[in-house]
């Protein structure tokens, strides 16, 4: 059996305001990853739906655990990251999801890849019931896009303390582009990889802030985004984002017609999350701490 | 004739508009008298010699000379021959005795009527005066009052002032030779009065004269009331009408100018109450008298103007003087006429240059107007255009991508167009029909096996015979449940007219019958739908069946190429798994409702010349055979056929004839050939050993069987087996899922009869082989499947006798075969692994490991008394299935390897314990299973007696292609594929071979000497034949991550 020292410590933080449906869900999905060296820390804004009760009985499983008033989502994350210790660190929204083992593919890449400071993958998107619903196909990493639209999946997204240190925290300022934001800086500092497969679902539903927020405040935070670090110089720009924008859509369309399976998940659309998780998703059990 | 003192003359008198045209005309219809419409002759001819004071010939002069050439009874006398002349010439003309002349204004001139004709009869028509005034008013848009008032000179002043007067002093001179009729009377009761009307002038009484058309001469003439043409009788309408023409002011006037007492005396008192009920009331008559006065003196002024024209001058020299004045007068007078004309013409030139002018402007406005409403239209357009942008960009963009994304996504993953709209087209709706009579023992489980289809579009017609058994109350609840939609209930003339009788109220497309004692396959209904779904050109299909023996289960013989050659040579079609559509039934027009026996074959012998029937294989049907059931009714059978035979082959055509003879011989070879080929997992019915009756019951038809990876239903049956290890009675089927390579055992075993099982029977090292009693059939015994290839080898062929026993172990293999599929890629003497062994049992295989290499072994193990065994051991074991193992084994351990020895095959869901152990793997691991093979060759030698069938604690057995699934679909990816033959178990499956199903091997047990040589010499085979080619008895293969880990 292989020794939990020879894992690198990552640390996930969750902020979570509200999310009773799905946060159950959140939560399994990282302490079922069974990593040896996990420290999740969990920052509820004080919710009132029952989240509380929902998470109780994995309370003991969080290395570090506030319910209080917070001053937005990007603000908890913020003293989530305060509080980390990890060598790798990643947040994970209340509703999104890990896959299955991406804890361990994360810490194995980053051993066998020292030079890459910032991991994410495709983006694959259920819905409020758990079903797989459409992907986003990426391709390689490239700046010069990155430059242009905010597209790193930010669930599937992890990163090198070293990197952290370097760029400074997530700002509390955002509403919405707080990950742009932390990921630009990132890319101005260090070196981004896009692994080929799924490291978590994204989930799309009524009540998701990504819906509710890119019209309003999304875009203009973005704008303020590039503003700042004096992205987006060409008059094409837009037009550039949005050619990228429709291929990502339409690979992820190719890739669900064409039967095939990418790891992280399964073949097509429609299927269910917590199939890939071998039906452990919905169950209450969690394994026994060595 | 009119005589000369007015003899068959009479006078109709009265004021204009008080009805006397209708008078007239009512009375002209009398055969007897004419009525001509207002002659006006006695007026003209009053005023002889008054002519105008412009009259050329100076009237002056014309009025004196004619008095004075026949002087005042010459005029008169003249006068009256003038009028005679006239009337009797009309009467000539019309031909009737009697004239009446009608002229309202005779009024003016009634002493000169008398004086004329003494004899005439008058007759008056009173009208309410006040009436009179409005219809003066109403018809000729006169304002009388107003006239009145005014005093002006104007003949209806005359009218109303003196006609009533005149008319009234008339009467009272002539006392009472005047007939006078009231208006108001007239036209209430108009035959009535006509009749005492003719009756007084001295006509013939007629009847029918208020009945009048008015599109004779009254229509055209100059004179008379216009508005009685159009009507066909007198009405009373107008009677009181002038009440609401008239205000309170204007029949003040009237009244004062008529004067209250005409009213009163002509009759008319009651009309002087309404006008005092409105306020108005008579005043002093002097008022009426300057009224009559004035009226007088106007009259008599315009007859002064005449009377001075007409006098005769009184000298030449005035005469002349007058005479030269008038030139010099009408010059002033045309001057000014001209003068008028020009002024008149200068206003017109400019009214002209207005219209003109207007007529541009108005042509400009229309033009502008046209041109607004176009543009009104187009804003429209536009408006309408921008609301829906504005409503589409209600959406955020970023929604509608995703919508758009979505939509292309459910596109693209189901795939290809066609395979999409292959399975959304409706299944056909399928009617089945089952005859039955007296069927009450078998016809529960039929219906049964219809219900567990599930098939959505199914109609299920029953037809019984009038059974008397019970069966009537077993179909009726099942209609009750909605199983069956219609029963027919009747004596009928045996099973082929019940089923014509059934087919003729289907609605569906599909037609099939099934008998009551056959039943169908689980999911075979289904199977038939998708089929002819998507072979729409495809009339009949016909399928092999299973055979139900004594609650064992068999498939039938395989069925061949069918065709009318075939049938022709007597071929029977397996009638339960024949289905057609409903055109083919009907082009062949039904079934014969005469035959008794043979009449499926006529149906095919008839329908194969019109459609190519289409075999399949699958079983859909099963076939129940009883005893005595299948020789009794056999002879009967053939008999019926030969008479169906001859008769189909009378009506052939020759060329058909020919071709059947033609083809005969190429039939029979093709058809020898096809039942000789060899097929994998076939096992024939043994004949030779059928089964002894099965004690406990045969399983009921409940759900169907289910493949463990993909939840397909399975689409054949491969035999049916007890337990094989233990003596178990209890009859298994094996179904085969031909699209996944799966066999699975149903019914399904749940995990805790099982694991009992288990515990009773796996730790019994007491457990013998069970010989079937001395003397009993056995299925299956010493069944042999192999070809001649095969047969040859086993007859001990000499080479072989001379290679066996060579490099045999009856060792447990399991750690050679282990380390040597691991071994490329894991060096176990190099690195110490960390080991899971799933369902290790007692440890057996974690002690040879331990001893064999130095890996971190553990173990998992759902027995508690074989845990318990094991960690005596010294082994690491968790008492858990292998779907708990992600829970009870502790966070942060994970395997190198994880291996599961003969495990899969026991789980109800592969694919979700896969996907768990998954989880386990450390980075870089792999998983390691090994199974039975369900491609071994064995199989086909052995049959059902192959050890490793080892239903029913094998769920399922899998083959290559199903161990290929299970991997792509747990997310793993099949590094490694080896299969292995061992001697021990080949031993086994020629032990169990001998005994046949009836008998029962436990493992465990050392077989027979001369079982172990010839399971070497099969070993032998394997390694050399077999196992390379996948197709050894049991099969090891190795699963990394997909993407790595």
């Amino acid at each position: 059996m292989s020794m939990p020292s020879n894992f690198p410590r990552i640390s996930v933080v969750t902020p979570c305001y509200n999310h009773v449906q799905y946060i159950r869900w959140t939560v399994r999905s990282v302490l079922l990853q069974r990593y040896p060296n996990l420290e999740y820390i969990f920052m509820d804004g004080g919710s009132t739906d029952g989240t509380q009760d929902a998470i109780a009985r994995y309370r003991d499983r969080f290395s570090y655990y506030v319910s209080e008033k917070d001053k937005g989502q990007s603000d908890a994350i913020h003293r989530g990251f305060l509080q980390s210790t990890g060598e790798i660190m990643a947040y994970l929204n209340s509703d999104d999801m890990l896959a299955p083992g991406a804890l361990y593919y994360v810490a194995e890449f980053f051993r066998t890849h020292p030079d890459v400071d910032v991991l994410y993958s495709h983006r694959c998107t259920v819905d409020a019931a758990n079903k797989s619903i459409w992907y986003w196909i990426l391709p390689q990493h490239s700046n010069y896009l990155m430059r242009r639209w905010d597209l790193i999946p930010q669930e599937t997204t992890f990163w090198r303390r070293r990197i952290f240190e370097k760029a400074g925290n997530i700002d509390p300022q955002y509403r919405f582009a707080m990950d742009y934001e932390l990921f630009v800086r990132f890319m101005l500092e260090g070196k981004f990889h896009r692994a080929d497969r799924f490291l978590g679902s994204f989930r799309q539903h009524d009540n998701a802030k990504t819906s509710q927020l890119l019209e309003t405040v999304g875009k203009d935070e973005i704008a303020q985004v590039w503003q700042k670090y004096g992205l987006k110089s060409s008059r094409l720009d837009p037009v550039v984002s949005m050619r990228f924008f429709n291929a990502a859509m339409r690979n992820g369309a190719r890739y669900a017609a064409s039967g095939k399976m990418l790891p992280g998940g399964l073949a097509g659309i429609g299927w269910d999350y917590n199939e890939l998780w071998g039906g452990m998703l919905n169950e209450t059990r969690l394994p026994v701490v060595s | 004739m009119i005589g000369p003192h007015g003899e068959n003359l009479a006078f109709i008198l009265g004021l204009p508009r008080s009805g006397t045209t209708l008078l007239s005309v009512m009375l002209g219809k009398h055969h007897e008298i004419y009525v001509p419409p207002e002659p006006w002759l006695m007026l003209a001819l009053e005023s002889l010699g008054k002519t105008s004071p412009r009259h050329p010939a100076n009237s002056q002069v014309i009025g004196g000379a004619l008095q004075e050439f026949l002087g005042e009874e010459g005029m008169l006398n003249v006068a009256r021959a003038a009028a005679l002349e006239a009337y009797n010439s009309k009467l000539a003309q019309v031909g009737r005795p009697w004239l009446a002349d009608k002229t309202p204004r005779y009024y003016l001139i009634l002493p000169f009527l008398r004086k004329m004709f003494p004899a005439a009869k008058f007759i008056w028509l009173t009208r309410n005066p006040a009436a009179v005034a409005a219809s003066y008013k109403t018809t000729w848009g006169m304002d009388l009052p107003g006239l009145l008032a005014g005093g002006g000179d104007n003949w209806a002043y005359y009218d109303l002032v003196l006609g009533p007067r005149r008319l009234l002093q008339f009467c009272r001179e002539m006392h009472g030779a005047v007939y006078w009729i009231k208006y108001e009377d007239l036209v209430q009761n108009p035959e009535q009065h006509l009749r005492q009307l003719t009756n007084w002038i001295g006509l013939w009484p007629v009847d029918g004269l208020s009945e009048f058309n008015t599109d004779g001469a009254t229509a055209t003439s100059y004179a008379g009331d216009k508005k009685i043409v159009g009507t066909q009788r007198p009405h009373a309408d107008s009677i009181d009408a002038w009440e609401s023409v008239f205000s309170n002011e204007e029949l003040q006037v009237l009244l004062d100018a008529v004067g209250a007492e005409v009213f009163q005396q002509s009759g008319y008192g009651k009309v002087l109450e309404r006008f005092a009920q409105r306020g108005v009331y008579a005043r002093t008559p002097e008022i009426t008298q300057s009224y009559v006065d004035r009226a007088d003196a106007l009259l008599s002024n315009r007859w002064q103007d005449v009377a001075e024209a007409s006098t005769p001058p009184q000298s030449a020299g005035e005469e002349s003087l007058a005479a030269g004045a008038r030139p010099e007068r009408a010059d002033v007078v045309i001057q000014h006429v001209r003068r008028e004309l020009a002024e008149k013409e200068t206003a017109l030139e400019q009214a002209k240059s207005n219209a003109i002018q207007l007529n541009g402007e108005l042509a400009t406005l229309r033009d502008a107007y046209g041109k607004l409403l176009l543009d009104r239209n187009t804003w429209a357009e536009q408006a309408k255009h921008l609301a829906a942008v504005v409503q589409g960009y209600e959406e955020p963009t970023f929604k509608k991508l995703l919508v758009r994304a979505q939509k292309l996504a459910a596109v693209w993953v189901i795939g290809r167009p066609g395979l999409v709209a292959k399975a959304q087209r409706p299944l056909p709706k399928i009617s089945l029909v089952t005859p039955c009579f007296n069927a009450a023992h078998t016809i529960g489980d039929a219906i049964e096996s219809v219900r567990a289809q599930k098939y959505e579009n199914l109609e299920y017609i029953v037809v019984d015979g009038g059974s008397t058994d019970g069966t009537q109350k077993i179909l009726s609840d099942y209609q009750a449940a909605g199983v069956i939609a219609k029963v027919i209930s009747e004596p009928d003339n045996g099973m082929y007219d019940a089923i014509r009788k059934g087919f003729a109220v289907a609605t569906g497309e599909i037609f099939c019958y099934l008998n009551a004692d056959d039943a169908f396959e689980p999911g075979g209904l289904r199977r038939v739908g998708e089929y002819f779904r998507d072979h729409p050109r495809v009339n009949l299909i016909y399928h092999e069946d299973t055979v139900q023996i004594n609650g064992w289960l068999f498939a039938n013989s395989r069925q061949v190429h069918c065709d009318t050659i075939e049938l022709m040579r007597g071929y029977m079609l397996f009638q339960d798994g024949v289905f057609w559509r409903r055109g083919l039934y009907e082009v062949i027009g039904g079934a014969s409702g005469t035959l008794r026996f043979a009449g499926d074959y006529d149906l095919w012998l008839r329908m194969s010349r019109a459609a190519k029937f289409v075999r399949r294989p699958a079983h859909v049907s099963r076939f129940r055979i009883r005893h005595g059931q299948l020789s009794s009714n056999m002879n009967k059978y053939r008999a019926e056929q030969q008479v169906i035979r001859r008769k189909f082959w009378t009506g052939l055509p020759f060329i058909a004839k020919a071709r059947i003879r033609a083809l005969h011989g190429v039939t029979v070879v093709k058809n020898i050939c096809h039942v000789l080929r060899r097929r994998h997992l076939y096992f024939a019915m043994d004949l030779q050993n059928l089964p002894p009756p099965v004690t406990t019951p045969p399983p009921r038809i409940v759900d169907a069987p289910r493949c463990p990876l993909t939840g397909a239903p399975p689409d054949r049956l491969l035999f049916s087996t007890p337990d094989t290890r233990y003596g178990d009675k209890a009859i298994n089927y094996v179904y085969y899922n031909s699209a996944s390579g799966v066999a699975m055992a149903y019914p399904p075993r749940s995990e805790s009869e099982l694991t009992a099982l288990y515990a009773e029977h796996y730790s019994n090292a007491d457990a013998r082989p069970i010989e079937p009693p001395e003397g009993s059939t056995s299925p299956y015994r010493k069944w042999f499947g192999g070809g001649w290839m095969d047969r040859l080898l086993f007859k001990r062929f000499y080479l072989i006798s001379q290679l066996r026993n060579k490099n045999f172990s009856w060792n447990d293999p399991t750690v050679n075969e282990l380390l040597s599929v691991t071994d490329p890629r894991f060096p176990w003497h190099g690195r110490r692994l960390s080991f899971l062994d799933v369902g290790c049992f007692r440890g057996e295989l974690l002690d040879k490991l331990k001893t064999a290499t130095d890996w971190d072994l553990a173990g998992l193990e759902p027995n508690e008394r074989a845990v318990a065994v094991a960690r005596e051991k010294g082994h690491k074991v968790w008492p858990a299935s292998a779907a708990d193992a992600p829970y009870v084994i502790p966070e942060g351990v994970s395997f190198d390897l994880i291996f599961l020895g003969q495990t899969i095959e026991h789980f109800t869901d592969p694919v979700g314990v896969m996907r768990r152990l998954r989880m386990l793997l450390a980075p870089g691991g792999a998983i390691v299973l090994s199974t039975p093979n369900l491609d071994s060759r064995q199989i086909d030698l052995f049959g059902p007696t192959w050890a490793h069938w080892h239903i029913p604690y094998h769920r399922a057995l899998y083959s290559r292609r199903s161990i290929e699934l299970l991997a792509s679909q747990s997310e793993l990816r099949m590094d490694k594929f080896v299969t292995h033959s061992h001697p021990y178990w080949s031993a086994m499956s020629l032990w169990l071979n001998e005994f046949g199903l009836a008998g029962a091997v436990p493992h465990g047990q050392s077989p027979p000497t001369r079982h172990c040589a010839r399971a070497v010499e099969l070993s032998q085979y394997a390694r050399w034949f077999w196992n390379w080619r996948g197709r050894g008895d049991y099969l090891y293969a190795m699963f990394s991550p997909r993407g790595g880990q």
